[in-house]
């Protein structure tokens, strides 16, 4: 039986004089796969970061009925794969996978040792000491997912994770992701601008304007 | 043009914290170097001004045998320079006879001096009146004591050759610059100065003229004349430069008088002494004000360098984009221009409130050239730092840019980590072999040898606080790099308590920042170092000018009694009953031939002494004050002798010692056995060369007098003017009282009396300036340059208290290693200071004052500076939105 993780009530979101979310109703239930398209600026990102609890909405209310409180969301409940790098640039690879875990009160070996198991399941455990600098684009995101897997959370925000990547690469990149969601059972809500990517999934919503269509 | 100031906008509205971050290290360096170099000018023109002000007569030139004294006269009148010039005529008498009180005193060999109308009012520093008339005949206080006449008394003067003449006494002077007054003009460099006459008598020219005229036939060796002469005093505000001037116009002045005349160059004599002093002045802005501008150029450099990450990465768009690397130059150089001219505009307006606050004076009292000089080189200075620290960097990194380089930070962290450390052996040796030259016997760091114009400093000695200062922050850098990088384990089971799992992973971002954290520690710790240097300098300074005075004034108050004369016994009962009055030590002196040489000597109560006359370890050789005055004290027939005696005498501890006395009253000598038993080379009251100690006790028995004529007052915490004022009050005029506060204002060299404590509340000023500079803009800046890392960390899910432990970390080990390295290096640099720059002591610092409240306040500050950054910085980073990153 699925549960809502997360739903919003006439959400809103301003900056100064930009309304980048307007009076969003939405809710995500687990075990869904929710793509949410739109052009750039169309509020996808905020909308993102406020179901996240990243951001205080300016209207409107978002609760999380099966994580808890805001404050108790992250890094255990909720992940995030950020738009762009989103590694710790001072921290080699294994250590910006462990850090969620270690966030969440874990030992250090065992954090390391959780992250060690994501970094293989991925195929990546070569780049384990590598820094953040020394990664391409499409191994960084790789290691945002593995960090996704280390922490086992419940639900999985992607924001445009393929944004800056080639589209054989983005599919390949989605693929890992998908398993990635799928083995620690998460639930997975993802921006795109890309059509093609949108594709893969059932669910979809779309943005324009800070107007949220197609969702229940 | 416009792509320009398109770059410069983006500068001040996206980069204004990095801009003005710079700007504000600029601003430290240009008002740190306008406020102690226009210090310097006010100190130097002081300097000159004060070395001319103590000069009654600039010239005395001498005619030679033979000369036309008319002449000679038109001669200086008609020399550059010269706005007075008057005749003066010296003649030897054979001796003065007065018969007063039925009486008849007569006077052995003196000197009359013939003086034209105005004379006085003209060199007003020469003749001071005492009693009687200001004119006619005048004769001086000792001649007039010797003689017992009055105003209207009669005085004989003798004449070779001739019958004396009468002349009727008119008033009794003093004559305040006899030395100059009576010197043998011509004299060889470095002839001792001969001493002034003890007789003299001052007779109106036409006067002296009818006496002495007549001995130009029968005795002409006994006459001569002089031209007394007053300069334009326009001189140059440097001593050196007004040496120079004055030198040059009185070798001028006998070249053109083409030998009939010499010149005895007072006002160049007085210059002379101060152009070294005016040296060692500029030697100390060196050391003191040079590494703090410098300091403050290394942290516009860290604060320019905290966001040459984000410049590499705007560089290699640019580069992408098709910008050439003139262009991307072109923008660095505007970059630096902008920050150095605000920092620059901003210095040299904090300086000017610096000077009006501190010295009431927006050019620390130099006059508007020499502020507008050291205000104009100040911001060259600064600009060139800016240039420096900005636009070198980016024209270095255009040249090497490509954009996968960019994105490079950690890895070339690594290697620059190994760099540094032989040089900082090699640098920290030459410290110290530069050290030890410097306390050995017969170093000298200014040789300004009488009346040569060139002036020689030991530059060699700049080499040791120069090497220690690169030395220990290459040291520093290089320890701070291998902490991070060799003990992660140790560090991070210290913080652990604070920061629980949390510990490896910050220990591993310290690890990956250790070039920039290292960085940070060496400008806390060369900031710290600056400080504590600076402060112990100052107060070791202050603590041996307070030694001299106590020393030529003996104690707080002393109270002596007139030449030749004692201190009734009831003066000590008078004294103790004035308030203040907290202990009363007297001491007997007399004069004691050893072998040919006379000295003084003291008669003491060598226990009691020690106290009330605060003598200090660095009085004595051979052990401390205590233990050598306890030493005098056990042995009753013991002497205390100078090093020179010893070494004159080759004497050994023990060795038995005859003198010969002078008994106080004046009688005849007597010879007295001593035991040497130990060297003194300082002693309350007692002159500068060779003196002796001794047990009163015994001198009284040994020669049946041994009164007391000082009486040394410790006045506790009560002030020593007002005792003294009382003291004088009940005491009358028969004795002289003096107090050490007076003492300070006349004692030691003209750099002294210039006051090193403006200097140094700017230079403790800006130390702490540059300590904050160090620990709180710096961290601030470098966590504003890593928002990235916090922003992706609270992304994560980082309590603010996470975050915290993150930044407290760093700071934490910035603040511990860098104040632990700028206390041992403060440390160290204090001991070299002192050490090259003993010449300015007098006497030498037995040990440094620490002036632990000054360095307590420094701490305290340099503690809230990094509290506040740390607060403010994770409270903004907290707040940061997760859009931020975009920018980032």
């Amino acid at each position: 039986m699925s549960e809502v993780l997360v739903q919003t009530d006439r959400v809103s979101r301003v900056y100064g004089t930009l309304i980048a979310v307007d009076a969003v109703s939405c809710k995500v239930s687990s075990g869904e796969r929710i793509v949410i398209t739109g052009r750039s600026g169309s509020g996808k990102s905020t909308l993102l970061h406020l179901l996240a609890g990243l951001e205080s909405p300016s209207g409107g209310t978002v609760v999380w009925p099966a994580l808890g409180s805001r404050g108790e969301l992250r890094p255990r409940a909720i992940a995030m794969i950020l738009q762009g790098p989103s590694l710790l640039p001072p921290l080699s690879v294994i250590e910006n996978v462990a850090l969620p875990l270690v966030l969440g009160g874990a030992a250090e070996d065992a954090a390391r040792r959780a992250s060690a198991v994501a970094l293989t399941t991925l195929g990546i455990e070569s780049l384990a000491d590598k820094l953040p600098e020394e990664l391409s684009g499409g191994q960084a995101q790789r290691v945002a997912v593995a960090r996704v897997l280390a922490g086992a959370p419940r639900l999985v925000f992607a924001d445009e994770p393929t944004g800056q990547l080639d589209h054989p690469t983005a599919v390949r990149m989605l693929e890992v992701l998908d398993a990635a969601v799928a083995a620690v059972g998460a639930t997975l809500v993802l921006t795109t601008h890309d059509r093609r990517i949108a594709e893969r999934y059932s669910t979809h919503w779309s943005m324009a304007d800070g107007h949220l269509f197609g969702a229940a | 043009m416009v792509l320009l100031l398109l770059w410069l906008r983006g500068l001040v509205v996206n980069r204004l914290a990095r801009t003005l971050g710079t700007a504000a290290g600029v601003a430290v360096a240009v008002a740190l170097l306008m406020s102690i170099g226009s210090f310097l000018a006010a100190s130097q023109a002081t300097m000159t001004k004060r070395a001319v002000a103590t000069v009654a007569v600039d010239w005395q030139v001498e005619a030679q045998p033979g000369a036309d004294a008319n002449v000679l006269l038109a001669g200086v009148r008609s020399q550059p320079g010269v706005i007075l010039a008057l005749p003066v005529g010296y003649a030897n008498s054979t001796g003065l006879t007065a018969t007063t009180g039925g009486t008849t005193q007569s006077t052995g060999p003196g000197v009359v001096i013939g003086l034209p109308e105005g004379y006085a009012a003209a060199f007003p520093g020469e003749i001071r009146p005492l009693v009687g008339a200001t004119d006619g005949v005048l004769v001086a206080q000792q001649t007039a004591a010797n003689l017992r006449v009055h105003p209207g008394d009669r005085v004989a003067i003798g004449r070779p050759g001739m019958a004396p003449a009468i002349v009727i006494v008119g008033g009794i002077v003093d004559l305040p610059q006899a030395g100059s007054l009576f010197q043998k003009v011509g004299a060889p460099l470095g002839a001792q100065p001969s001493a002034p006459p003890d007789n003299v008598v001052l007779l109106p020219t036409t006067q002296w003229h009818q006496i002495f005229d007549p001995l130009r036939v029968t005795a002409p060796g006994s006459i001569h004349q002089q031209v007394h002469a007053h300069l334009d005093q326009n001189l140059p505000s440097s001593p050196e430069a007004a040496f120079e001037q004055v030198t040059a116009g009185a070798r001028n002045l006998e070249a053109r008088m083409a030998g009939a005349a010499l010149v005895g160059n007072n006002i160049g004599a007085a210059l002379d002494a101060a152009r070294g002093d005016a040296t060692y002045a500029t030697v100390l802005f060196l050391f003191l004000g040079l590494p703090g501008a410098v300091i403050a150029g290394l942290l516009t450099a860290a604060v320019a360098t905290a966001g040459s990450d984000r410049q590499r990465r705007d560089q290699a768009l640019l580069r992408s984009r098709g910008a050439s690397i003139r262009t991307l130059v072109t923008f660095a150089v505007a970059e630096a221009a902008l920050a150095g001219t605000l920092g620059a505009v901003a210095g040299v307006g904090g300086a000017l409130v610096l000077g009006l606050a501190i010295f009431g004076s927006a050019g620390f009292g130099a006059d508007v050239a020499s502020a507008l000089t050291w205000a104009a080189i100040a911001s060259a200075i600064g600009i060139g730092i800016a240039l420096l620290v900005v636009a070198v960097p980016a024209w270095r990194n255009a040249k090497q840019l490509t954009v996968s380089g960019a994105r490079m930070t950690y890895r070339r962290g690594g290697a620059r980590a190994r760099v540094g450390l032989g040089l900082a052996l090699v640098l920290l040796g030459l410290a110290a072999v530069a050290y030890v030259a410097a306390t050995q016997k017969g170093y000298q760091l200014v040789l300004a040898p009488e009346g040569v114009p060139s002036i020689s400093v030991n530059y060699l000695v700049f080499v040791g606080p120069a090497c220690l200062w690169i030395g220990s922050a290459l040291l520093t850098w290089r320890c701070a790099s291998v902490l991070l990088q060799r003990l992660r384990r140790p560090i991070a089971g210290i913080i652990r308590p604070i920061t629980g799992p949390l510990a490896a992973t910050i220990v591993a971002s310290m690890h990956r920042e250790r070039s920039r954290i290292a960085t940070a520690t060496v400008l806390v710790g060369l900031a710290a170092a600056f400080a504590a240097s600076t402060a112990v300098f100052n107060a070791t300074y202050s603590q041996q000018a307070e030694v001299d005075a106590r020393l030529t004034n003996g104690a707080d108050v002393t109270v002596i009694a007139p030449p030749g004369t004692t201190l009734p016994a009831s003066t000590t009962a008078q004294l103790a009953s004035i308030t203040g009055v907290h202990a009363i030590e007297p001491l007997s002196h007399r004069f004691a031939y050893v072998g040919a040489d006379l000295q003084d000597m003291f008669g003491v109560r060598a226990l009691s002494i020690t106290g009330v006359g605060r003598l200090q370890d660095a009085y004595f050789q051979g052990g401390t004050a205590t233990e050598i005055m306890g030493r005098l004290a056990r042995q009753r027939d013991g002497v205390l002798v100078s090093a020179e005696t010893v070494k004159d005498f080759q004497l050994t501890l023990g060795d038995r010692l005859t003198l010969r006395l002078a008994a106080q009253n004046g009688g005849g000598l007597v010879a007295v056995s001593f035991h040497y038993v130990g060297i003194v080379s300082e002693f309350p009251t007692a002159p500068r060369d060779s003196f002796l100690i001794a047990n009163t006790d015994y001198l009284t028995a040994a020669t049946g007098t041994g009164s007391t004529n000082i009486l040394l007052v410790d006045t506790g915490d009560a002030s020593p003017r007002d005792v003294a004022a009382h003291a004088t009050q009940s005491l009358g005029s028969s004795v002289i009282v003096q107090d050490i506060i007076s003492a300070r204002k006349v004692v030691g060299s003209s750099l002294t009396a210039v006051d090193l404590s403006g200097l140094t509340r700017v230079e403790l000023g800006f130390a702490i300036i540059l300590t904050i500079g160090a620990t709180g803009l710096l961290l601030l800046l470098s966590l504003s340059e890593r928002r990235r890392t916090y922003v992706l960390a609270a992304a994560l899910g980082a309590r603010p208290r996470q975050l915290r432990a993150f930044v407290w970390s760093e700071a934490g080990f910035v603040i511990i290693v860098g104040l632990a390295a700028g206390a041992l290096w403060g440390w160290l640099l204090s001991q070299m200071l002192i050490s090259v720059l003993t010449g300015v002591f007098d006497p030498p610092p037995a040990a440094l004052a620490v002036p632990w409240s000054y360095l307590g306040a420094t701490l305290a500050t340099s503690l809230m500076a990094m509290s506040l950054a740390v607060v403010g910085g994770s409270t903004l980073l907290r707040r940061a939105p997760l859009s931020a990153l975009r920018d980032l």
